[in-house]
């Protein structure tokens, strides 16, 4: 017998991140594979803080030379006019291109940025306890995931732009060293999202026992642990 | 107090919840975070088989003939998918070619023919053994097609160069539309913990057919 409206961690209880079977893990240091899909399994995303962490701060770093070198050079009748994304903007803006203007904004200005804010902050709140809305973390988690493809716009948008406008000596499109550093924030804050365990936010449940709906601590059985055994364990 | 059977776990916030009924065409969420805890799709699979065989025709046609065509005086330069990625690669940019190339050309292919792979092995109870590598396969490289931002990047690209000069949309546009479309209502219909569910289900009729990877 299994206790609904609890962590499935306390109970033991892992759910496969790549098929979703639930197993039964009675001791967490053990290395363990799914039943179904044979993956590694464990309770959480193993070491999930520290690579989080680690990608966070050099997709940070990158952040700089992404937006102050020129990641576009247009150059018509040998004169080179370098734009770096923001001064991209400015001219869009300028030539009346608002929808444009906007959605470049948002996807290589916007996007960037709150992902790394948006992670800094989940991780920090896990890291010292704050008291935050559990709901509203997962939602924006879950916004970081969904949104961080759409700043490969820009780059799209380069390599389109590079081929379409290649007129010898009237007009041509080159590169800047930017775009090598923005397409690599692009990629590390994609995989930082998919390194971070959402439920670890609802892991702080576990030492505020005063936030949960549900029966105090005192109340909920031990013995239902070792029923478990009996139900879950013919998954090995 | 549930039996395991009849239970669930939230993947994004752990959460045990009991398993509910779902009819047809309902998908479940998590009543503490929202997470989607699975969807039903009925006849997924002749779906999914016509979405990706509709999008594999279209590919090759997609990445070959021209986009778009750019006229300014006597000269004009066309761009399919493929050389904007060399183009690229050419002017030393290899990194972002190799990105450029992965996320628009290889892995949305990858994704159409292990799609297509799957369905047609669940359909016809291939041995699950490689089913199921192609599901994990499928689902490490989704996240990395990005054909619809794809598309957005070639609409702006479009309105920014149509005061410049003479702007043609080619035939190599609507196949890729069209190629756009069918992936995404492939990826849409296709839900992996159903396939997962659906051999299982094998698993147990037919243990015979279990075997290992070919
Ligand atoms: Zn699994
Ligand atoms: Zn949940």
């Amino acid at each position: 017998m299994i206790d609904t409206g609890t962590q499935a961690r306390t109970q033991k209880l892992a759910r496969c991140m790549h098929c979703g079977q639930i197993s039964y893990l009675p001791d967490a240091h053990h290395d363990y594979q799914c039943p179904r899909c044979h993956e590694p399994l464990s309770f959480r995303i193993p070491g999930s803080i520290h690579k989080t962490w680690a990608l966070v701060i050099t997709a940070a770093i990158l952040y700089i030379p992404a937006n102050t070198f020129p990641v576009m050079t247009v150059i018509s009748f040998g004169r080179g006019h370098p734009d770096t994304i923001f001064s991209g903007i400015v001219y869009l803006v300028q030539a009346g291109m608002y929808p444009i203007a906007f959605l470049v904004f948002f996807a290589s200005i916007i996007v960037p940025l709150f992902k790394l804010i948006g992670l800094t902050i989940l991780l920090l709140s896990i890291q010292f306890r704050w008291q935050i809305n559990m709901r509203q973390a997962t939602v924006m988690y879950r916004f970081i995931h969904f949104i961080g493809r759409w700043s490969m716009l820009d780059l799209f948008m380069i390599s389109i732009l590079v081929t379409l406008v290649n007129l010898g000596s009237i007009a041509t499109i080159a590169t800047g060293a930017g775009s090598t550093a923005f397409a690599s924030v692009v990629v590390l804050t994609m995989l930082a999202a998919h390194t971070f365990d959402p439920r670890l936010i609802w892991d702080l449940l576990e030492d505020s026992p005063e936030r949960l709906n549900g029966p105090e601590p005192g109340n909920s059985p031990e013995r239902e642990t070792t029923a478990l055994s009996e139900t879950i364990a013919p998954n090995d | 107090m549930e039996s395991s059977a009849h239970v669930t776990v939230c993947p994004d916030c752990d959460l045990v919840l009991a398993r509910p009924d779902i009819q047809q065409r309902q998908n479940a969420n998590c009543p503490r975070c929202g997470a989607e805890l699975y969807r039903v799709v009925d006849s997924m699979l002749g779906k999914t088989l016509a979405a990706t065989l509709s999008g594999l025709i279209l590919y090759i046609p997609a990445n070959t003939l021209p986009i778009m065509t750019f006229e300014i005086f006597d000269l004009d330069s066309t761009n399919t998918m493929v050389n904007g990625a060399y183009q690229l690669f050419m002017s030393g940019y290899w990194w972002m070619a190799f990105l450029v190339l992965m996320c628009s050309v290889v892995v949305p292919l990858l994704d159409l023919v292990l799609l297509f792979i799957i369905s047609w092995r669940i359909r016809f109870s291939c041995k699950t053994a490689f089913t199921k590598k192609c599901l994990l396969w499928q689902q490490t490289i989704e996240e990395w097609g990005m054909l619809e931002v794809y598309m957005i990047g070639i609409l702006i690209a479009y309105i920014k160069m149509i005061d410049m000069g003479n702007i043609i949309v080619d035939t190599g546009l609507y196949c890729f539309i069209g190629m756009l479309l069918s992936t995404m209502i492939a990826s849409t219909v296709f839900d992996t913990e159903t396939a997962f569910n659906m051999l299982d289900e094998q698993d147990k009729n037919q243990p015979g057919n279990k075997g290992e990877p070919a």
